[in-house]
Formats: C-alpha cells, sequence, structure tokens
C-alpha cells in the first residue's frame, strides 16, 4: 500500500515536473508568469487525439502533440508577449491568464464540454517486484517523464543553446553583449518548455484516458507552486518540488482524516514553505 | 424593473471591489490575485453571524467588514516577505485555501454554502429592493470617496511611492511594511462590505461564488478601466457588469469575448480606457 | 549656536563590520562626519562605498559595530526611521518614482512627519507643502520641469531630483553616492555648485567619487576605502601622492 502511494506518486510528480519545467523555462528567460502554458499542455492532449483519428499510432500522436505546442508556444511568446515585455509586470500577467481563459473556452467550443476518452486503451500490464505490483501505466508515465527530463538536461546543461539560455535566465543584458541572440533563445525556451507541456498533456490524456477542456486548471496551478517552491527560475529545484509534491499528495491523500481538495493542499504546503524560506529552494 | 434595479446592485458590489483592489494593486503595487478571498471572507462572516447568533443586517455588516480588515491584515503579511511574482503566486494560493477552507469546513456550511440569510430590514419592514439598491449605491459613493481620499493624501502618496521603489520609499521616511499592511487592511475593510452587501441581497452563497476567476475578474476592471484611478474602477466595473448581460445571447461565447478582450486590452491597451497615461484620458484632459 | 563650533562631530561610523556570503564587503570601518564639512569617500570598484552607505542608512544592518548620529546609536534603526533623524542619502543608480511627477517625488519625502503614527496619515498636503517643494525644485533647478513624469528626466535631471527629494527631509547630514557618474562635463559643473550650496547652508556631507580630481575643489579631507577597509585618510592632494592609494587604484582607468 505504501510504497504503491509513491510509486503513483512518482508517476504524477513526474507530470507536474514537466509541466512546471515549461514554466521555469520560461520564467528564466522572460521572468514572466506564462499560466496560459496550462492551455498549452490540454493543447498537447487534444492534438494528440486528432493525430490519432488521423493515424492510430502512439509515436505518431507524441510527434503531432509536440510539434503542434511547440508552434503554438512560439506563436504566443512571439504576438502576445514580446510587444508587452515592458509594460509593468501585472500586463503580461493579465494577457496570460486571459490567454488561458481564451484557451479552454476554445476546446469547449471545439471538442465539447464533456470528457473525452483518449481513443485507445491501453492494457497495461502490471509487474511484481517481490509482493508489490507496480502498475505499468504508472511506470509508462514515470520513464517517459524520466526521458524528457533526461532531454531537457542534455539540452541546458551539454549544448550550445543551453548555455545561452542559462547566460540568458541570469542576464539578458550581459548574455546580449557577449553576442547572443536572446530572441532566438527566449523563443526557442518557449519552443521547448511548449513541447514538453504537450507531452505531458498526452500523457495525462492516456493515463487518466480523459481529455476534457479545463484538464489545465489543476497543473496550471499546481505548476505555479512548483516554481515557487523550487525558487523561481532553477531547473533543479522545479524537479525537485515537482517530484516532492508529487509524493507529498500521494501519501497525504491516502492518510488525510479528512476530505481536502488537492490544489490547496499544494498551495497550503507552498504557503507553509515560502513562510520559512520565501526565496525558494534554489534561488539566484 | 426588478432586472434593472438587480444590475444596478451588482455594479454597486463590483463596484466596491474594484476600488477597494485599486487600493493594494493600483496604489500600493502588491500584485493580488486572490481579492475574492476577502469579499468570501466578508460575505461568509456576515452571513454566519446573521444566521448562527440571529443579528441583523446592520450589527453583520460592521462585523463583517472588521473582520475582514482584521484578516487582510493577516493575509497581507506575505507581502513583506514575498515580493512581485512570488507574492502573485501566494494570493493565488490564498484564495484556493480560503475557497477550499469554506467548502470543506463544516462550520461554514461546507458544500451546501450558507442559506438563509436575512434580507435587510429596518425595524419590520423588510428593504425592498429599490431601497437595497438606494443602499448599495450609498455604499458605493461612500467606498469612492473613501478611497478617492486615500488617493490624495499623505497615506496615498505613501502607497504610491511603495508602488514604485520600496527602497527609495523607505529612504523618504516611508514605512515600507505598515504602509502595505494598511493598504491590505483597507482594501479588505472594503472587500469586507462588498461581502455583507451581496450575503444579505443574495440570502444564499456557497464557496464557489469567491473563486479565483473571480479575483481575476475584479483585477480586470482595474486594468480596462484605468488602474490606479478611482474613476478607473468605477467604468472597469461597469463595463464589466453590463457586458455579460448584453452579451446574454450569445451567452456560450461569453467567457470568450472576456477573455479575448482581456487579451487584447494587455496587448493594445494596457493603460486602460481612462488610466492617467490613457490616449483618452490625455485628450480629455488637455482640453478642458 | 550650535554651528558656531566648526568641529563638532555629527557622525561617528565605528569598526562597523558586514558581510554578505562570502564576501566581507566592509572589514571594521571607522569613519568620522564633522558638522559642516563636505568629506570625500573614495576607493576603487567594488571598495564597500555604497555598502557603508547602506548601514548608515540603515539600508543593511552591520554585522558587528556602531553608528553614532549625534551621539545616538543608529545602527539598529530601519531606513526610514533614519530618514525621519535627518541623514538623506542619494542612490549611485538613480531611483526616482518613475510615474510619478517630478513634484509628488518630493512631496513624498517632504511628507516624512505625517507617515510616523497615524493621525496625519489621512490628511492632504497644503498649500504651504506644495510651495516648500517648489522651493526645492528651484534650489536644484528643477522648477520648470514640475509636472513632468520623472520617468522622462535625464540622468542629469534625475540626479538633481533625488537632491530635491533628500532635501525636503530637512537632513542634517546628506549622503551623495557618486552623483557625478554618467554625466557630461557641463552637468558635473552644476552638480558641483548645487553641493556648494548645500554646504552653505549648513549641511554636512558625505559624497562618494570614483575620481579625486573632481573632489579638489569641494572637500577638505578625503578617506580611502578599498576592499573593505580604510587604507588612507587626508587632503585630496596627500591621498593623490599616496603610494597605497596608487596601487589600490592600479588598473582602474584613473586616480586624479
Ligand atoms: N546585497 C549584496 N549582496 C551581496 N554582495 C554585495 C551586496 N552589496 C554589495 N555586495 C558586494 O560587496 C562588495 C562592495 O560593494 P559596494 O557596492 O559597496 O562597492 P562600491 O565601493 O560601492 O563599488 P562601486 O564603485 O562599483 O559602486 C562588492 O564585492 C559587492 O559585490
Ligand atoms: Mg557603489
Amino acid at each position: 500500500m505504501f510504497l504503491q502511494q509513491v510509486i503513483n506518486g512518482f508517476a504524477s510528480g513526474g507530470i507536474y515536473t514537466l509541466v512546471a519545467l515549461g514554466l521555469t523555462l520560461v520564467y528564466g528567460v522572460l521572468k514572466i508568469l506564462h499560466i496560459a502554458h496550462a492551455g498549452i499542455y490540454a493543447l498537447g492532449a487534444y492534438l494528440a487525439l486528432i493525430a490519432y483519428r488521423i493515424y492510430p499510432n502512439i509515436y505518431f500522436a507524441f510527434a503531432f502533440a509536440m510539434v503542434g505546442t511547440a508552434i503554438g508556444g512560439y506563436l504566443v511568446q512571439k504576438y502576445l508577449y514580446w510587444p508587452i515585455l515592458d509594460k509593468p509586470r501585472i500586463v503580461p500577467l493579465i494577457a496570460s491568464i486571459g490567454l488561458f481563459l481564451a484557451l479552454e473556452e476554445l476546446y469547449r467550443l471545439i471538442w465539447g464540454p464533456y470528457v473525452i476518452p483518449f481513443p485507445q486503451k491501453f492494457h497495461w500490464k502490471s509487474y511484481n517486484l517481490g509482493h508489490i505490483r507496480l502498475p505499468g501505466s504508472d511506470l509508462f508515465v514515470f520513464a517517459l517523464s524520466l526521458f524528457f527530463l533526461f532531454i531537457l538536461y542534455w539540452i541546458v546543461n551539454r549544448t550550445k543553446v543551453g548555455l545561452a539560455m542559462r547566460a540568458v535566465s541570469d542576464d539578458k543584458e550581459v548574455a546580449e553583449a557577449s553576442g547572443i541572440d536572446s530572441k532566438w533563445i527566449i523563443a526557442l525556451s518557449f519552443i521547448i518548455g511548449s513541447a514538453l507541456a504537450g507531452a505531458a498533456g498526452l500523457m495525462v490524456g492516456v493515463y487518466y484516458n480523459s481529455i476534457y477542456p479545463t484538464m489545465g486548471d489543476v497543473p496550471a496551478y499546481k505548476s505555479l507552486a512548483i516554481i515557487v517552491v523550487g525558487g523561481m527560475g532553477s531547473i533543479e529545484g522545479t524537479v525537485i518540488a515537482g517530484f516532492g509534491l508529487g509524493l507529498l499528495e500521494a501519501l497525504l491523500i491516502g492518510y488525510l482524516p479528512f476530505a481536502f481538495p488537492r490544489d490547496a493542499l499544494a498551495f497550503i504546503a507552498m504557503i507553509i514553505f515560502l513562510l520559512i524560506k520565501p526565496e525558494g529552494l534554489f534561488s539566484r | 424593473m426588478n432586472y434593472y434595479l438587480t444590475i444596478l446592485i451588482y455594479m454597486g458590489i463590483n463596484s466596491i471591489l474594484a476600488l477597494s483592489l485599486n487600493i493594494i494593486v493600483g496604489y500600493a503595487g502588491q500584485i493580488s490575485l486572490g481579492h475574492a478571498a476577502f469579499y468570501g471572507v466578508g460575505a461568509y462572516t456576515s452571513a454566519l453571524i446573521a444566521t448562527k447568533l440571529g443579528v441583523s443586517f446592520w450589527v453583520a455588516l460592521p462585523a463583517a467588514i472588521v473582520m475582514t480588515a482584521f484578516i487582510g491584515a493577516i493575509l497581507g503579511l506575505p507581502s513583506l516577505r514575498v515580493s512581485e511574482d512570488f507574492l502573485a503566486i501566494t494570493t493565488i494560493g490564498i484564495n484556493f485555501v480560503v475557497q477550499a477552507t469554506f467548502k470543506y469546513v463544516k462550520f461554514f456550511g461546507g458544500a451546501l454554502g450558507v442559506s438563509g440569510i436575512p434580507f435587510p430590514s429596518i425595524g419590520h419592514h423588510n428593504l425592498s429592493l429599490a431601497e437595497f439598491a438606494l443602499m448599495t449605491t450609498i455604499f458605493t459613493v461612500l467606498a469612492a470617496i473613501i478611497t478617492y481620499w486615500v488617493s490624495v493624501s499623505w497615506i496615498g502618496l505613501g502607497l504610491k511611492a511603495v508602488r514604485e521603489d520600496e527602497l527609495a520609499a523607505s529612504s523618504s521616511g516611508v514605512n515600507v511594511y505598515k504602509f502595505k499592511v494598511l493598504a491590505f487592511i483597507i482594501g479588505s475593510a472594503l472587500a469586507g462590505l462588498a461581502g455583507s452587501l451581496y450575503a444579505h441581497f443574495m440570502m444564499f452563497i456557497t464557496a464557489d461564488d469567491f473563486s479565483f476567476p473571480l479575483s481575476i475578474t475584479i483585477l480586470s476592471m482595474i486594468v480596462i478601466g484605468g488602474i490606479g484611478t478611482v474613476r478607473g474602477a468605477f467604468l472597469g466595473a461597469i463595463l464589466l457588469t453590463i457586458l455579460p448581460e448584453l452579451f446574454r445571447p450569445l451567452a456560450n461565447y461569453r467567457m470568450l469575448v472576456y477573455a479575448i478582450l482581456l487579451i487584447l486590452f494587455m496587448r493594445f491597451l494596457p493603460e486602460g480606457l481612462i488610466g492617467d497615461e490613457s490616449i483618452l484620458w490625455k485628450k480629455l484632459t488637455r482640453k478642458a | 549656536m550650535e554651528k558656531a563650533n566648526q568641529k563638532s562631530v555629527i557622525l561617528e561610523v565605528k569598526n562597523v563590520k558586514k558581510r554578505f556570503g562570502g564576501i566581507q564587503a566592509l572589514k571594521g570601518v571607522s569613519v568620522t562626519l564633522y558638522e559642516g564639512e563636505i568629506l570625500g569617500l573614495i576607493g576603487p570598484n567594488g571598495a564597500g562605498k555604497t555598502t557603508l552607505f547602506n548601514c548608515i542608512a540603515g539600508v543593511y544592518h552591520p554585522d558587528e559595530g556602531e553608528i553614532l548620529f549625534k551621539g545616538k546609536h543608529i545602527e539598529k534603526l530601519p531606513p526610514n526611521r533614519i530618514a525621519g533623524l535627518g541623514i538623506a542619502r542619494t542612490f549611485q543608480i538613480v531611483r526616482p518614482f518613475k510615474t510619478l511627477s517630478v513634484i509628488k517625488n518630493v512631496m513624498v519625502s517632504l511628507g516624512h512627519r505625517n507617515y510616523v503614527g497615524y493621525g496625519r496619515l489621512f490628511k492632504r498636503p497644503k498649500k504651504d507643502d506644495y510651495e516648500r517643494a517648489m522651493e526645492l525644485l528651484k534650489t536644484v533647478g528643477l522648477d520648470g520641469k514640475k509636472d513632468e513624469i520623472s520617468a522622462n528626466l535625464s540622468l542629469g535631471e534625475l540626479r538633481r531630483l533625488e537632491v530635491a527629494r533628500a532635501l525636503a527631509l530637512n537632513p542634517e547630514i546628506i549622503l551623495l553616492d557618486e552623483p557625478y557618474a554618467g554625466l557630461r562635463r557641463h552637468e558635473e559643473g552644476r552638480i558641483s555648485e548645487m553641493i556648494l550650496d548645500l554646504k552653505k547652508r549648513g549641511l554636512s556631507i558625505i559624497i562618494v567619487e570614483h575620481r579625486v580630481r573632481l573632489l579638489m575643489e569641494l572637500v577638505e579631507r578625503v578617506v580611502v576605502l578599498d576592499m573593505g577597509k580604510i587604507i588612507a585618510e587626508g587632503s585630496p592632494e596627500e591621498v593623490k601622492r599616496n603610494p597605497r592609494v596608487i596601487k589600490a587604484y592600479l588598473g582602474e582607468e584613473e586616480v586624479a
């Protein structure tokens, strides 16, 4: 029972982390709270749905969803955020919330307000480890998140582009002075972050076998709590906070003596954490 | 007629909310995305006192204001520790936590909310809808006078200094902590007033009346009207009360239109319709 | 009557230490400021000059040491209290209240007494206050721009605005952090005139500056800070010739 909760926690933690990492990347380079990111995440799920109807292959669906959300993210930064960067911080923030609402409404109008199951049911095998049952779906989600995390880690730490991304998020002016095209790096951060969100959306769609217009709500607020705890713009912090939240929830929900909604729990954890350490885990 | 009176009452309540948030966000520059929480505290305090203790609206209202001011001071404390984006997210969190508390704690009525809240009365005379509308209008004007007064007095100057630059403000003799907390207290007290009016008007409230999207709506009012100005808060509140009514035939597209408006405003008119820096206001004041 | 004694001490910094993480920004600094004098504080980049100002102004509290203003301990007070006591400062990187007009910027400081307690918070500024603000703007030559939004001012004008804002506190001491930085030659002259004018009014002044050259005609006494320590003190001429000072500035663009 306990270990199963832990595995479940790792699976949802992986998804939280993937979504929150996109936010972190964007916050790092632009310093804006990209709340509409969760709308992109839901877009990933719907795009996967379309792809699957065209050609029922899960890899194709992944590719389609990730490319589509990447393009979406690129357009958002180019036409919405870029022109209002020098405005008071509340302006891009509200624009982002507006976009999030608009996206959810669009999904509702296009695909209907109801839950759509993913076209194919995956029959997960379960693995037994001693007398612990490891559900295949959890393992699938966890392994995939690790896979994407690894790719991101590699990009950020081992490539020139990643170096440039870190330089821009440390100090945009200095980075520009040393010849980095910050405009392109910002665009790229959106592209990568959005593709990750798209993948996460698909994974959740498959995992819970349900896709619906407001599926981004919970991840939206949770990933905000995660990036705050992680230290606002720190990748390591986000990973730790993301998995930490997944575990915390899985364990608390299992043992809490009273009903309390999961998203409120995330925020309570965040507020308590902030009161102790107002600058987050890894502040910069 | 009743329809128009109801709209008028909503307009008044929304105006009070917009004016009150304006003190926190517009004057003091503290990004708060959880104003509905304070509104909710006011409504619940008023509703619970009236239903559980059986007191009248006239006792419940001031109690709600005091209680909300108190809670506002406490919930405003994070603004002393965290700033800007951290504060924005913390206030979202506060909204969720407060709403969840109302919804999941039995004392607050749980998912069923609070019903049987008395409509205001004087002696044995229950107020008519028109009388309630008049009363709301009076409170709205009062709230406008208070916020206007705050903006032109020394406290307003200090708050605006805190908004622009905390370090420079403190070097100018402004006690930044005190001013931030004061902004939250005054802003919350007025939100408590709005909450009490709402509770006794609806006579029935649930936790979902005070959810995060409402906070965004209130924020949108002041941003669309012109942040940091009394006239802007009024215009925004009136517009965002009437627009959904006008869009009623398009009910299905209402939220979409609203969201797109929000985006367009931020993209092309972030200073609001009649904010100090807006083209419209500059033209108007230059001629005068 | 009090001003008669030129040598009376108004501010005393005693063995102040301040550390940021791994950096010991101040390693035991002692400085004395006499009433009515202009003291030059020079030193290379990162020497700790701004940190010392921040300690005096209450932005940072020293880890060790004391700061006495007219014999009273101020090292634990917050910035707003210190401002209220009569120590004003300007910032190395200007910090105007950007969206407020020039006159409102000054009004903020002018109101410092009203921010204490609660009784006067809700009073409106009076005609006298506006007149006083205008007077101050005239002192720094910004009266013509009183209704301009401060974000639209040039750097030189912003530095003068900061001085007006500081003066609005009716201070006895004013701390100027690199008032010449980034200015053109003709603007430098303006600032010097203004500083001499402040001295005439009886203010005690500390000026931070990289270049001794600019301080020559202004100050009698210069203190040199390097790597968090005072390494020299004396007239500008003496300091300029001091080998330790020359060494500290090695690699910097200029000493004089
Ligand atoms: N808030 C801070 N956190 C960490 N380190 C700081 C902080 N403030 C100053 N320092 C460090 O303390 C040292 C002294 O800095 P300070 O700004 O006082 O120098 P300065 O003499 O004013 O230099 P400059 O001529 O460049 O203005 C520097 O190494 C600086 O990096
Ligand atoms: Mg300095």
